[in-house]
């Protein structure tokens, strides 16, 4: 007895090496057909009545959606089968025109990310920059762009800074975004406020900032929103000359 | 032999399938640039010219262009196009914004109205304000020094950068002054051939003019 339990131990401890581990990439496929996913259980499929179609899978346990601080899963085949999100953005964002180190200026640049996503609870999207500060001379740290900072808590309606500085922030526009860059005409972090164009501007960090959501899924079309980039120096100071570059990271994930 | 088997294939789907669960999320990561180009500051303190009456800074000023050449090959990297003032205390504090100078060191050079082109030597030249101080031969911050700009040069219009004379003292200048000689300058700065900028073209400003007869500027 005690030998067939530790046979079973021995051989399920292998197999659960070799079967737990995702291979995401390997299908079942024939000349004619592939099988995307698959689940070999004890029961399930397809049913249906005059009210309800049903697709069911019998024989997981520990299935279903749960989530951290830092993640979210869905476990078990009807959730893989159902929902997955898609994300397209730009390969670089370009700031125009050039900033004169000495006298000043100010630049633009716009990127987009589109989300699209069939889980019906909808998606959440967020942007952080790599560095702090976010936008950096290429060949050194010492010089940078100061991180955009609001007057008070909620991002400026109206871009606006110092001559005594420079900065570099952003601001996002679309259906979904959140409400601390919707607007009343005049102030931010509106709930159901406005999207006015250009306005709510806010810093970039290394830490997630959530700018768009729904609850709802947005296939086939899916939901795109832009991002307005600007850094701007100040004719009393000197930005040294050079090139300047912040790496961003947008990610959008499932709700 | 069969109920253990059966625990095992239970045990098997059991782990496989808790196993096959994933984070639902994508992300993108791409640059944003930024360009910032090179712009140069010139402010001029001090340029002193010889020879001005009156008490020191009351009588100073100047019309000037600045110009930077490459310490080696003596090329012109940049000169201005069109002349300014320095103030009576002999400085120009309001920055001269160069947008096309390159990064380096070079040779800076003054040109005024009455006086020789004077030069600072192999002067680093940096992003943002630089303060060229024409009274000292290294460019020394803050100290008025000895040097001064040798009066004379006052051939040419002196409109504009190419003909605010010649960077010689010659016959050409001399016949200048001495065709103004004894000639009133009520404004002091009326009259090129005034180097001292008294009130009158004469003895004082032609010798200023024969001491430094056939130099050229540096």
């Amino acid at each position: 007895m005690v030998r067939a339990g530790i046979k079973i131990l021995i051989i399920t401890a292998i197999l659960t090496g070799v079967f737990s581990t995702p291979v995401l990439a390997q299908v079942m496929t024939s000349t004619n057909f592939k099988m995307q996913q698959d689940s070999i259980n004890f029961g399930g499929g397809y049913s249906n009545s005059d009210s309800f179609q049903e697709e069911d899978s019998m024989g997981e346990i520990a299935t279903g959606y749960s989530s951290s601080t830092n993640f979210i899963l869905h476990a078990g085949y009807q959730q893989m089968k159902t929902a997955f999100i898609a994300l397209s953005a730009p390969s670089s964002t370009t700031l125009e025109p050039s900033i004169p180190g000495l006298t000043g200026g100010n630049a633009t640049g716009t990127s987009y990310a589109h989300v699209m996503t069939t889980n019906e609870f909808g998606y959440t999207l967020q942007i952080n920059a790599s560095t702090s500060p976010a936008l950096q001379h290429i060949n050194t740290t010492t010089y940078y762009f100061d991180d955009y900072i609001p007057v008070g808590s909620a991002p400026d309606f109206v871009w606006d800074i110092a001559p005594t500085t420079s900065v570099f922030g952003f601001t996002p526009e679309g259906i979904d975004i959140v409400s601390k860059y919707r607007d009343n005409s005049g102030v931010c972090n509106v709930v159901d406020g406005n999207d006015t164009e250009r306005a709510c501007w806010g810093p970039l960090s290394q830490t997630l900032e959530t700018i768009a959501s729904s609850e709802n899924y947005n296939d086939p079309e899916g939901t795109t929103t832009t991002i307005h980039f600007q850094a701007e120096s100040g004719n009393q100071h000197l930005q040294v000359s050079g090139k300047y570059r912040a790496q961003i990271t947008i990610t959008a994930y499932m709700n | 032999m069969l109920f253990s088997f059966s625990k095992f294939i239970f045990l098997t789907f059991l782990t496989a399938f808790v196993g096959l669960s994933f984070v639902s999320a994508a992300s993108v990561s791409f640059p944003v640039e930024l360009t910032v180009t090179r712009q140069v500051g010139a402010e001029v303190k001090w340029a002193i010219p010889e020879g001005r009456v009156g008490a020191s800074s009351t009588n100073w000023d100047t019309t000037f262009y600045l110009y930077f050449k490459d310490p080696g090959t003596e090329n012109i990297a940049y000169k201005m196009d069109s002349l300014l003032t320095t103030t009576v205390a002999g400085e120009r504090l309001s920055p001269i914004i160069i947008d096309t100078l390159p990064e380096g060191n070079f040779d800076v050079y003054i040109k005024t109205h009455q006086h020789l082109s004077k030069k600072l030597a192999n002067i680093s030249i940096p992003d943002g304000l630089n303060i060229f101080n024409f009274t000292t031969t290294d460019n020394a911050d803050g100290v008025t020094g000895p040097v001064r700009l040798l009066a004379g040069d006052i051939s040419g219009l002196g409109v504009d950068p190419n003909t605010l004379g010649d960077n010689e003292i010659n016959s050409v200048d001399l016949s200048i002054m001495l065709n103004d000689l004894d000639a009133n300058d009520l404004t002091t700065r009326g009259i090129r051939a005034n180097v001292n900028q008294d009130v009158v073209v004469n003895s004082v400003d032609l010798s200023l003019l024969l001491k430094n007869l056939d130099m050229q500027g540096e």
